[in-house]
């Protein structure tokens, strides 16, 4: 039997509670998630999913189709490249480099910009301008530039290629609390709030950072696929992960060569890059336009 | 004995800094001096950016005045330390809506001042939280509400509510009643006026409209252009007024008079 009691509603929703039924309520966007999710699991425990090691070859079965064509082999599912490595494995293990890793950079470079743009919303004058002018130079370069001369520098690896993407996300974050934190500090319920008497540190955690999570939360989805592209690409031009590790991108170059031969080792690296890409611009797409229809209702 | 609240030459500009021309200073408020007794109310009055709505934030300590001092009771209130003025000077604003965080439920909102200037525990601060929300014509259920669930009318209760937490002693009312309809401001106008019988509590109003300020102000203030054109008790100001402006201002629609 259902709870007896009518009219007495224990919980009244959370503003974050209408927003997760605002985004429920869309069925692509929860697709998404799901995809997402999914993703998640595979690259978190893509060595005990690999059916095979990323980089052990059969030299029986070289260039072997998808398991669904006529000249498909069980034992391969989305069949193996020209060295005789198992796709499936490889594109399940190159989640953590082209996933992973772009996951690790947003975390990074958000926890950074976003401290650094609080603490520059927060205070006034030189101090405010010095920090938020900080990393401006790097503004000035386009991102994939800017990675370039870091591994020209540092030399082409994937941990230099990790290095140049946090550098160049770090000032994004950055301008974007400041901004939302400067407009927050302008409204009513804020200046209410230091008229209460409360010290600047529950300001900033308990009154102005609850109510910015939509900038903040637009900024790191568009943050995660900038990453993923970049590194994608860095990979491609061979500046990122070297040869033998089984990154999405890297995959792309290889499969240059024989893509009339075995188009399947450029469609598969391909389309799992093009559906993590779309399912997290979903998202947050959707997102986005949940927190605002949430706004609106109110 | 000393006046509850002296005001003495407290005035505002703006200077807006250019690299091409020289300094261009803004003056939203001329030197202002006067003093307010204890629970009585004062109705600043004058057209729009005429530096009323600037005159209750420096008051209140929403804004640093750019010279002159405010003495509470004969001390000196600090600019700045808002732990010290809000135990005392309280804040209701135009805009209930923006006014209340929209995050936090309303019990959270209320428990912030108790929070940082009092040394209750939390089963006091409830306690006072549900018996200042009764006070205010609210239930105690509504300290689970958040502001976006309640209407116009309550959220201005609330934000009333969260002016009188702290037993202050003057209540600065910025155009706290202009977005009401008119029920629902005769309520609250009740409201205020029954907290002031009960608490003593001294307001200062921020209006435009004759027939409120007729029916709830001792003294009223009119500025004009930033500047303090008259000063005086309500009657005096209503039956003769000294400028032409202060006798255009109160003037009285003729639907309200009968």
């Amino acid at each position: 039997m259902p709870k007896a009691n009518l009219y007495y509603q224990d919980r009244v929703p959370s503003p974050l509670t209408l927003i997760w039924q605002n985004f429920s309520r869309n069925r692509l966007a929860m697709a998404a998630l799901y995809c997402l999710g999914l993703l998640l699991i595979t690259m978190l425990a893509s060595h005990a999913l690999a059916p095979y090691d990323a980089n052990q070859q059969f030299a029986e079965s070289l260039s072997v189709a998808p398991s669904w064509t006529d000249a498909g082999d069980m034992r391969y599912l989305f069949g193996t490249d020209d060295l005789g490595r198992d796709m499936l494995s490889r594109i399940i293990i190159g989640s953590i480099y082209s996933f992973g890793y772009p996951l690790l950079i947003v975390l990074v470079a958000g926890f950074i910009g976003i401290s650094l743009g609080a603490l520059a919303g927060m205070s006034r004058g030189l101090k405010s301008s010095s920090l938020n002018h900080l990393l401006d130079v790097l503004l000035s370069i386009p991102s994939l530039l800017l990675a370039l001369v870091v591994i020209a520098i540092l030399g082409p690896s994937l941990e230099n290629a990790v290095i140049a993407i946090v550098l160049v996300l770090i000032p994004q974050f950055l301008h974007a609390t400041r901004n939302a934190v400067r407009d927050e500090l302008k409204r009513d319920y804020v200046i209410a709030s230091r008229l209460n008497g409360v010290p600047p540190r529950y300001l900033l955690w308990r009154v102005i950072l609850p109510n910015i999570t939509p900038v903040l939360v637009m900024h790191i989805t568009l943050g995660i696929s900038t990453a993923i592209l970049d590194i994608a690409l860095l990979g491609f031009l061979g500046l990122g992960a070297q040869a033998p590790a089984p990154e999405w991108g890297t995959m792309l170059a290889r499969s240059l060569d024989q893509v009339y031969v075995s188009p399947w080792t450029m469609a598969l690296p391909g389309l799992a890059l093009f559906l993590t890409i779309l399912s997290i611009n979903v998202v947050g797409d959707s997102l986005r336009a949940a927190i605002k229809a949430r706004a609106e209702e109110s | 004995m000393t006046a509850l609240l002296d005001v003495q030459a407290l005035c505002k500009y703006y200077t807006h800094k250019s690299i091409w021309r020289r300094q261009r200073k803004v003056t939203a408020l001329a030197p202002v001096s006067f003093t307010l007794e204890r629970g009585e109310t004062l109705a600043i009055m004058g057209e729009t950016s005429s530096g009323k709505s600037t005159l209750a934030k420096l008051i209140a300590g929403a804004e640093n005045p750019s010279s002159g001092q405010l003495f509470l009771n004969g001390q000196p209130l600090q600019r700045g330390n808002f732990r010290q003025r809000c135990q005392h000077i309280r804040m209701v604003f135009q805009d209930s809506d923006a006014s209340l965080n929209p995050q936090l439920t309303i019990g959270q909102q209320l428990a912030e001042p108790l929070l940082f200037n009092t040394d209750m525990n939390t089963e006091q601060r409830r306690e006072a939280i549900a018996q200042v929300l009764k006070k205010v014509g609210l239930l105690p259920e509504h300290a689970s509400f958040y502001p976006h669930m309640l209407a116009t009318g309550q959220q201005q209760r609330v934000s009333i509510a969260r002016a009188v937490m702290l037993d202050p002693q003057i209540i600065v009312a910025d155009e706290a009643l202009a977005a009401l309809d008119p029920s629902v401001r005769s309520q609250i106008i009740n409201l205020l006026m029954d907290l002031q019988k009960d608490m003593g509590i001294s307001y200062i109003f921020v209006s435009h409209s004759p027939e409120i300020v007729k029916h709830v102000a001792d003294k009223i203030l009119i500025l004009h252009r930033g500047k303090m054109i008259e000063f005086g008790a309500t009657q005096t100001l209503f039956e003769q007024p000294q400028q032409q402006y202060t006798k255009l201002l109160l003037q009285v629609p003729a639907a309200a008079n009968n």
